[in-house]
């Protein structure tokens, strides 16, 4: 159940801004703790909510460190001097090659600073494997011209699924992900991005025959319209692939004796994710805390939890003593990745 | 004393058990788990989960232990009264309070406007009068090269008005302000596709096309083109607009840092655009202000300016653009504009 309303995510997003702002960047670590945690404490389960316990200052250090990489990167390839964008692309090319380690290193923290009934989450995935899925496969994936790359990114949400750990149980997929589930996914963006492609072609030429009506400094009003929906529809049908990987993978998740069902209407995802960006747009990005929780509410409404009345008792905590570092957590922000299932 | 009620978790197992929590007004909270055990918690042997929102509230304390209560009221009064937690409750009264809201969103939007209006035109200045001039060379000669190989042909102008314009050309030029290794020459193009024009490139070198000779009357109009043209160059406008756009992108990426809003993009290009072309009406204001000073030292008259530049606007039938509303859209400041500041700053004669 997911209790969160758009009006209050509102009033902690803003004041996040001004302070983030206002502080010149520092609060942005005290943001994210206080987003996670209203999302987190809004998600119930079974009648207990999620937490997020996270420390700020060990975030803030985190992106201090990130920055410390990525702001001479940018800064550096925008210059004309060529050895400097060599630098640049070094500094590029090294963060590329520690990215499957810095992966393990934010789910860990992710996951052990997220607590339910008093039991933390875990990740206990091996930086050996880290590297063969996201380095190799997806070399493999991109070698292949694609043809593998189903393959590749299901072994990545394989590794990230099997890895995960509540106390002591560990997240496993019955069945095990499939192969084919996953061509199937990326069969459908395909599919959806050749109609929309088709229609827009076919959109466009039926424009640029109305626009020759029109004196000539509107034509690219007529050449905008396709341009502008293409980009609108793109981001929507990649909001469903995310969206129908999230289904398949909720479909088939276990945790000891509980088990997961999702079930979530593709067409309904495309409609939430076109109107979250109208809704965007419209209000210069204003409606964004609106549009986030619309998307969310919906996808996690669709998950049910299978357990028996007692099981739900018995899981047990991991408390060996785990603190992993943030550097990881901090990097991801400033280049924008965001994990975990 | 206030009585709390709540679960318990003894971060051992995920079994909720309900409990109570006393709140003494000495300070210390008294736990009872379900057996009926006491427990005195003073305030370094517990710390309470900041608030948020309407959600339960948590008391850690112990080996991670925990009780949780929706009592959280009570809680926030207790905790208000022997003063603990005080930023986090600041924050999340603000949260709160609608007026505090609306301050954080006229902050927000206050700090966007004034990085794209001031700080990244400030910061371009910054950033341009670090670079040497081998920047401006560097960009104006490739520039003419793309030009010559898009645009431009070989010019039809008679070798008698190619010399005569020439000289008229030094004999302006030496009378211009002028940067070290930035020389100013002249080029004459034919360009059917641009029309009547006179560019400047940040490298020194500028090029009129013939239809733009075509148009001249007086030797006078040719100079007070050519001063707004050298304006250009000399106050390294071409250079500022590349860093500034660097300087834009760069903010945009950095702004837009949030995962979950990939619509920005479409917007901020738009936005961009938009800027782009706001920044080159200020350019092109300044070019001409820099004309006016060479105008008021050569005592020309502003008629000489206005009548070109009125005549190169029809020559293009920009009518269209010059509608009201339409001006922001344009890199041009509106013509009719230019004209009365020209005349305003030099007087009508």
């Amino acid at each position: 159940m997911f209790t969160a309303r758009a009006r209050d995510y509102f009033k902690i997003w803003i004041v996040n801004w001004a302070l983030t702002i206002l502080t010149l960047g520092i609060y942005s670590a005290w943001a994210k703790v206080r987003r996670n945690r209203f999302f987190y404490n809004h998600t119930i389960i079974d009648g207990h909510n999620l937490e997020y316990t996270a420390d700020p200052i060990r975030i803030l250090k985190g992106r201090i460190i990130a920055a410390a990489f990525v702001i001479p990167m940018v800064v550096l390839e925008q210059m004309q001097d060529l050895q400097l964008k060599l630098i640049s692309n070094a500094i590029y090319f090294m963060i590329l090659m520690l990215l499957p380690a810095v992966i393990v290193m934010a789910m860990r923290f992710s996951l052990r600073n997220t607590e339910y009934r008093g039991i933390r989450f875990n990740f206990e995935g091996k930086m050996g494997k880290s590297y063969l899925v996201y380095m190799l496969w997806t070399i493999i994936g991109s070698v292949s011209m694609g043809l593998l790359f189903p393959i590749a990114y299901k072994k990545q949400t394989e590794y990230l699924l099997v890895n995960s750990h509540f106390g002591q149980s560990p997240f496993q997929a019955k069945p095990p992900l499939l192969d084919r589930h996953f061509y199937g996914v990326f069969l459908l963006f395909f599919l959806e991005m050749a109609v929309l492609s088709g229609g827009l072609l076919a959109l466009n030429s039926l424009l640029s025959d109305i626009s020759t009506e029109f004196p000539i400094e509107y034509t690219f009003i007529f050449s905008a319209i396709p341009f502008v929906l293409f980009v609108a529809f793109f981001i929507a049908v990649t909001s469903v692939f995310r969206a129908a990987v999230f289904e398949l993978v909720w479909s088939q998740t276990h945790l000891s004796t509980l088990s997961f069902s999702c079930d979530l209407s593709k067409s309904r995802i495309f409609w939430i994710a076109l109107s979250n960006l109208f809704l965007r747009v419209i209000s210069l990005g204003f409606l964004s805390p609106l549009a986030t929780i619309r998307m969310k509410k919906y996808m996690l409404s669709s998950i049910q939890v299978e357990t028996t009345a007692t099981a739900k008792n018995h899981f047990l905590a991991d408390n060996r003593d785990n603190q992993s570092g943030s550097t990881a957590e901090g990097l991801d922000d400033l280049v924008g990745f965001d994990f975990g299932i | 004393m206030t009585l709390l009620h709540g679960q318990h978790f003894n971060g051992q197992d995920s079994q909720s058990r309900p409990a109570q929590m006393e709140l003494t007004d000495q300070g210390i909270m008294r736990f009872k788990d379900a057996t009926g055990t006491l427990r005195s918690l003073y305030p370094h042997d517990r710390s309470v989960s900041p608030p948020m929102g309407n959600t339960p509230m948590r008391i850690r304390f112990g080996e991670g232990e925990q009780f949780v209560t929706e009592q959280i009221e009570d809680l926030q009064h207790y905790l208000a009264k022997h003063e603990e937690g005080r930023l986090e409750r600041g924050v999340h009264h603000m949260e709160q309070r609608w007026r505090w809201v609306t301050v954080s969103l006229l902050v927000v939007v206050a700090f966007i406007w004034g990085i794209f209006q001031y700080g990244i035109p400030w910061t371009a200045q910054l950033v341009t009068a670090m670079l040497p001039t081998s920047a401006d060379q560097h960009l104006g000669k490739q520039s003419l090269k793309l030009l010559d190989y898009l645009a431009f042909k070989k010019t039809h102008l008679s070798d008698k008005d190619q010399t005569h314009y020439q000289k008229l050309f030094q004999q302006t030029v030496a009378t211009l302000p002028k940067r070290e290794h930035l020389p100013y020459t002249l080029h004459f193009r034919s360009a059917p596709k641009i029309g009547a024009n006179a560019l400047a490139l940040p490298s020194g070198d500028m090029i009129v096309t013939d239809a733009f000779i075509k148009l001249l009357k007086t030797d006078q109009e040719f100079q007070s083109v050519l001063a707004h043209e050298i304006g250009h160059i000399y106050q390294r406008h071409s250079v500022k607009l590349v860093v500034r756009s660097a300087l834009l992108s760069l903010t945009a990426s950095m702004l837009i840092g949030d995962p979950s809003s990939s619509f920005n993009d479409i917007a901020m290009s738009a936005g961009l655009m938009v800027q782009q072309l706001s920044y080159g009406r200020s350019f092109e204001s300044q070019a001409d202000q820099f004309a006016i000073t060479f105008m008021k030292a050569q005592q020309i008259p502003a008629s000489a300016f206005v009548n070109i530049l009125s005549r190169l606007e029809q020559s293009h039938r920009v009518k269209k653009k010059e509608q009201q509303g339409l001006e922001y859209f344009s890199s041009h400041p509106l013509t009719s504009k230019r004209i009365a500041h020209i005349e305003q700053a030099l007087g009508t004669h």
